[in-house]
């Protein structure tokens, strides 16, 4: 008798489903494998249809609760059916890795890379079914099910003889399952008697797709959204019953009773299968000591580093104190194996560096930057300073060690590198290409069902009104948890109405339980795996939509759990505004811009940064950002060092913001100010920061000052207060602490504050090494929009979407700052913005919206060998649809043709012209338009659009205008009285004013208590409102969904800062004279106004 | 109808007639339309009557019993 039947367990889940099978599971691995252990199962299997997305998070949640994990997938065969099958050995998991990456192989036909379902040929399973057991397949698709529910008796003989052939006798099982559909009983009843007849095992499964009946309904609703149906309309595909849902053992060996034997298999069949993802995945480290032929990898990387240090510090003081670190670091390396680690990052920046050879033109400033820069803790590190991967020297600039790499460090550690975005695409192709396909991938993320997705997604399976669905999206606005919905309902004003309807219940019962479930898979933001094995005998590798890309199967979770080496190379959109911003400068003004050499000490920069004129700068630019440097007042490259990592949510919610603005003001008013300490032993750790604890390392610094703790216990307290916190863990953790505290002989008050601070901060604050590779990048970027403003601007417009402000905010603020923008023209604009003569930047003609930058591209290049006579000239030569070249128009783009623009539009109706030809491949190789014989029929006489319609015509086309600002074009419809921003920067504190503008920014922070910050632009720059829950309450859907506003409120002014006290919000709507236009035109403003950004969480 | 301890039927009245279930051939649930006004919650059973006879019955959410014909 085997141990789980001697335990007492009469049956084993073989054949389960999560919400990894994306729309064909209902549950998180995690649910599933709590419920198996609430159930009494000693062992389950997770089979995700053809995919192990989930299993090593499975497997690891299995393992917690106590039930041995069994690692498997049903896989969709050429042709559609389905067959289980299930890892006996390692070799066998490795084989399913390859299975499962042969079936995705083709899933992305070139060459528009459509996705298509994943098939398996039974050859390519024959060839690797080593360490597999295999299972006939589920009662409605699986391969032998189908056969004999068609009635094909003979067919099912053959498939089984097939598959026994395949994978031998001892490996075949029949499987049996009882989805309480119609026929299931005299469908296992043949499934028993094929079994017999071929002397073959029958085996029970459940098929389960959800931990618990209640997700049965999701269930249904995603096999609807699976189809692209509704719930009315997928009764053949849905189940039409809750029997899928996960049962406890007993429950399943009375649903099974005609068939005790196969009940009784599937314990036996759970006992063979004994490979273990947690303990037998086998991945191997990589060492890339393959460049270094006859030395070992620490060797070399020690060779290495001591020969760059003599290079790297010429004065023998700072070489003495830099050997030291280097010393302490390559004996942590040594003790950790971790040179290979440090070796293939070197490797990779050398292949990013020749990317970045050919990705930069040779004649551009770019040409001499470095490929990329280093970010996150591991820029402390002095091996990474030396070897390239980081640009800040950890000994001048003081940075601890103990964050990235300590003695107990438990997981690889993290070297996150930021590349500009064309070297980004580049690299992660070139890196498949150097260490192979089968053994480079793309980290995947799983995008799961957020609100918005949610009401849409649940909503149209529930064949909900379309236009209601959408009016809850807008309402939703990205603050609302799914658990919220049911409150918007109520909100709505036909909400009784609606919660009556079963439909809209179901609703937000249903966005409730997908909150938080894997909708597909995705790419990562820049995560690669490489591995020494091939990684497709680790996890599943499919073709991503990118070409040249591919992505593995498992998230950054689980690729860390697994213990992979993960690199990422993220794409930074500042570092390549700053870097073009030096190209446009090295192009526009025949300078060279040496960013290495422009230091970080200009007067002037720092005195827009004090004054927060900071739009468009790299991390400091936000309204909290702007804020919070009128108080601080930054001087120098370590206060903005502070000041990138102080405005995080770990900071505020620690309570460390207030403190260290005022111990700030003490010190300018007293350079001999000493802040105060919660302990004298906390003077050191914490004595850059004015006594406050602002960065990730000084949590680790505090607790071992403190309390005594090794670097690697102080990091397992980080962990622990990062991740979702265990109350047993972070319990054990305060008594070690409180027992090296009263050790060092700290009094328990002062323990358990400090304890209660660092618990507040928990991990969301920066890393002081991250903040300095950031403050750099900060520096940098306010330098050049100091002192070349017009083409920082210009290389910012470029890069969009990036930062914190709407390309039309950025457009203002540089005009207010003396740029003069001009808008797109069909004789001057390039693809991209540009640098027109007189130092003025020129919008793009990639900016009218409906035209794509490929189609701006080949219109320029069609100029270039031609000026464009006139519309008809231009339509005759471009590939773009009529639509397009009408959206130019619109925009202004013809009126270089001195035609009003009615009239081109007019002409334009008007030409008869053929269909575009090309629109593939260069454009000299493309049909050629004919000139058109015939002039265009002229145009009567139209109205030319005034200055309203011009701007909003702007602001439709292009998102952004130029000329007039969308705010001094309402001013006739604002309340008489209504302040512009300047004038409110005059006004009193505590004087009650009216103000309106377009909405910039909402934020909602959770460390705010509900409080909505409102942050509004007019044509004499911004205004920062400050909203009390109650307000927002009575003001709800102008807060939420307005773009244009009027706000009334009361000044506020402390120090510097200058808000309105928010009591009233309300939308800029027309006064009751004004003619019915007039009404159409604001609310065609209000649809061409910029999308305001909102930040924040919550449940509104 | 009389039902056993696993609530599958074990004798039904036809027409007036009591008789005695012989076997259940099949049992299947259907519980759909949950989305709606009238949702449907049923367990169904194909009998074998003495003697031999065919009958579908169902039993509803509420634990009424219905033949299905």
């Amino acid at each position: 008798m085997c141990s789980y039947m001697a335990a007492g367990a009469p049956y084993v889940e073989l054949h389960a489903h999560s919400a990894f099978s994306f729309l064909d599971g209902a549950s998180a691995p995690e649910e599933m494998a709590e419920a198996a252990a609430a159930m009494g199962y000693p062992a389950q299997a997770l089979t995700d249809h053809d995919g192990l997305c989930g299993s090593l998070a499975f497997a690891h949640a299995a393992r917690a609760a106590g039930v041995r994990p069994i690692t498997g997938a049903e896989l969709t065969l050429r042709g559609g059916a389905h067959l289980t099958l299930l890892c006996e050995t390692a070799a066998g998991y490795a084989n399913l890795c390859r299975l499962i990456t042969l079936a995705h192989a083709g899933t992305r036909p070139p060459p528009h890379r459509q996705a298509l379902p994943p098939e398996l040929s039974l050859d390519d399973l024959a060839a690797h079914a080593e360490g597999l057991v295999c299972l006939t397949g589920c009662a409605r698709h699986g391969l032998v099910p189908r056969l004999l529910s068609a009635g094909d008796r003979r067919g099912a003989q053959e498939a089984v003889e097939r598959l026994v052939r395949d994978l031998g006798r001892g490996n075949v099982y029949v499987e049996i399952q009882r989805p309480r559909t119609r026929g299931d009983r005299a469908l296992a009843r043949q499934l028993a008697a094929l079994a017999d007849a071929n002397c073959l095992p029958a085996v029970a499964t459940g098929n389960p797709h959800a931990h618990a009946p209640q997700r049965a309904f999701l269930q249904d609703t995603f096999t609807a959204i699976r189809h692209r149906s509704t719930l009315d309309g997928s009764e053949a595909q849905r189940r039409g019953n809750r029997a899928a849902v996960l049962r406890p053992p007993a429950e399943m060996a009375q649903l099974f009773a005609d068939h005790p034997d196969a009940v009784a298999e599937s314990v036996r069949l759970a006992e063979r299968l004994g490979f273990d993802l947690t303990r037998d995945l086998g991945y191997r480290f990589p060492d890339f000591a393959g460049s270094h032929p006859g030395q070992t990898a620490q060797g070399a990387l020690a060779r290495l580093c001591g020969y760059l240090l003599g290079a790297r510090y010429t004065n023998a003081a700072r070489r003495a104190d830099a050997r030291r670190r280097l010393d302490e670091e390559l004996a942590l390396i040594e003790h950790h194996d971790l040179a290979g680690f440090f070796l293939l990052h070197r490797d990779l920046l050398e292949l990013a560096r020749e990317v970045a050879f050919e990705v930069r033109p040779s004649a551009s400033a770019r040409h001499a930057l470095p490929p990329g820069r280093g970010r996150g803790s591991s820029v402390g590190s002095i091996v990474c300073f030396l070897t390239g991967l980081s640009h800040i020297d950890p000994i001048q600039n003081n940075l601890f060690l103990g964050r990235f790499l300590n003695r107990d460090l438990s997981s690889v550690p993290d070297i996150d590198l930021d590349f500009p975005r064309d070297i980004r695409e580049r690299l992660i192709e070139e890196v498949v290409r150097r260490y192979g396909a089968e053994h480079a991938a793309l980290v995947a993320a799983f995008p799961t069902f957020r609100t918005r997705m949610a009401i849409r997604q649940l909503g149209a399976a529930l064949a909900l009104p379309e236009a209601d669905l959408e009016r809850l999206v807008r309402l939703s606005d990205g603050w609302s948890s799914a658990d919220a919905l049911e409150e918007e309902l109520a909100r709505l004003p036909d909400g009784d109405h609606k919660l009556a309807s079963r439909r809209w219940r179901a609703l937000a019962f249903l966005a409730r339980e997908a909150s938080g479930l894997p909708r597909h898979l995705s790419q990562h933001s820049g995560g690669m795996i490489i591995s020494a094995r091939p990684l497709v005998e680790l996890v599943p590798v499919v073709p991503a939509a990118f070409p040249g890309r591919q992505i593995c199967q498992w998230d950054k979770d689980s690729c860390a759990d697994a213990g992979f080496v993960k690199i990422d190379l993220l794409g930074l959109g500042m570092l390549s505004a700053v870097e073009e911003c030096v190209d446009l400068i090295a192009h526009s003004r025949g300078q060279t811009v040496d960013l290495s050499r422009v230091g970080f000490s200009d007067p002037e920069v720092y005195e827009e940064i004090q004054d927060a004129d900071t739009v468009g700068v790299f991390q400091i630019e936000s309204r909290a950002q702007m804020q919070s440097l009128l108080q601080t007042r930054p001087q120098n490259l370590e206060d903005l060092t502070v000041q990138v990592a102080l405005i995080r949510p770990g900071p505020v919610s620690g309570g460390a913001v207030h403190p260290y603005v005022r111990h700030r003001r003490a010190r300018r008013a007293d350079p001999g100010f000493e802040p105060p300490y919660d302990h004298p032993l906390l003077r050191d750790c914490l004595a850059e920061t004015l006594g406050v604890v602002v960065f990730q390392e000084q949590v680790l610094e505090v607790a071992m000052a403190l309390a005594g703790f090794t670097p690697g216990q102080a990091e397992a307290l980080r962990r622990a207060m990062s991740r979702r916190r265990s109350r047993e863990a972070m319990l054990r953790l305060w008594h070690d602490f409180l027992a090296g505290a009263r050790a060092n002989g700290v009094d328990d008050d002062t323990t358990k504050t400090v304890f209660t601070k660092l618990i507040g901060f928990s991990n969301f604050g920066f890393p002081k090494a991250h903040s300095a590779a950031f403050a750099v990048l900060a520096y940098q970027s306010a330098w050049l929009r100091r002192r070349y403003p017009a083409e920082f601007l210009t290389s910012l417009l470029n890069e969009q979407p990036m930062g914190f402000y709407p390309p039309a905010s950025l457009v203002r603020d540089a005009q207010r700052r003396g740029v003069r923008v001009l808008p797109p023209c069909v004789a001057r604009s390039g693809a991209a913005c540009t640098m027109d003569d007189g130092g003025a930047v020129r919008i793009g003609l990639g900016y009218v919206r409906g035209v794509r930058a490929d189609a701006a591209a080949r219109l320029v290049a069609e100029r270039e060998r031609g000026a464009f006579r006139d519309l008809a000239d231009l339509a005759s030569r471009s590939d773009l649809r009529r639509g397009q070249i009408a959206q130019l128009v619109r925009a202004g783009v013809c009126d270089g043709f001195e035609r009003p623009r009615r009239a081109m539009l007019w002409e334009l109706a008007s030409l008869s012209r053929p269909h575009a030809l090309g629109g593939i491949g260069p454009v000299e190789e493309r049909p050629r338009q004919l000139a058109l014989p015939l002039p265009a029929t002229p145009a009567p006489q139209l109205p030319e659009p005034d200055r309203l319609e011009r701007a909003l015509a702007d602001y439709e086309t292009t998102g952004l205008s130029t000329g007039w600002h969308l705010v001094a074009l309402l001013r006739p419809h604002m309340p008489p009285g209504t302040l512009t921003a300047a004038q409110l920067r005059e006004a009193d504190d505590g004087q009650q004013v009216t103000v309106a503008g377009l909405v910039v920014a909402r934020q909602r922070p959770g460390t705010a208590k509900g409080i909505v910050f409102l942050l509004l632009e007019d044509e004499t720059g911004m205004i920062n409102g400050v909203v009390r829950p109650d307000v927002y309450e009575r003001h709800r859907a102008a807060m939420r969904a307005d773009p244009l506003v009027i706000v009334s409120g009361r000044v506020e002014r402390r120090e510097r800062n200058l808000n309105v006290l928010v009591d009233e919000v309300r939308r800029l709507a027309p006064s009751e004279e004004i003619p019915a236009e007039e009404t159409g035109r604001l609310a065609r403003a209000r649809a061409a106004a910029p999308v305001g950004q909102l930040y924040g969480r919550g449940r509104r | 109808m009389r039902s056993g301890p696993d609530s599958a039927p074990t004798a039904v009245t036809v027409a007036g007639r009591r008789r005695q279930v012989l076997a259940v051939r099949e049992d299947w649930l259907v519980q759909d339309l949950w989305w709606t006004d009238d949702p449907v919650d049923r367990h169904y059973y194909e009998l074998v009557l003495e003697p031999g006879r065919h009958q579908v019955v169902y039993r509803d959410a509420d634990g009424a019993w219905y033949g299905h014909t």
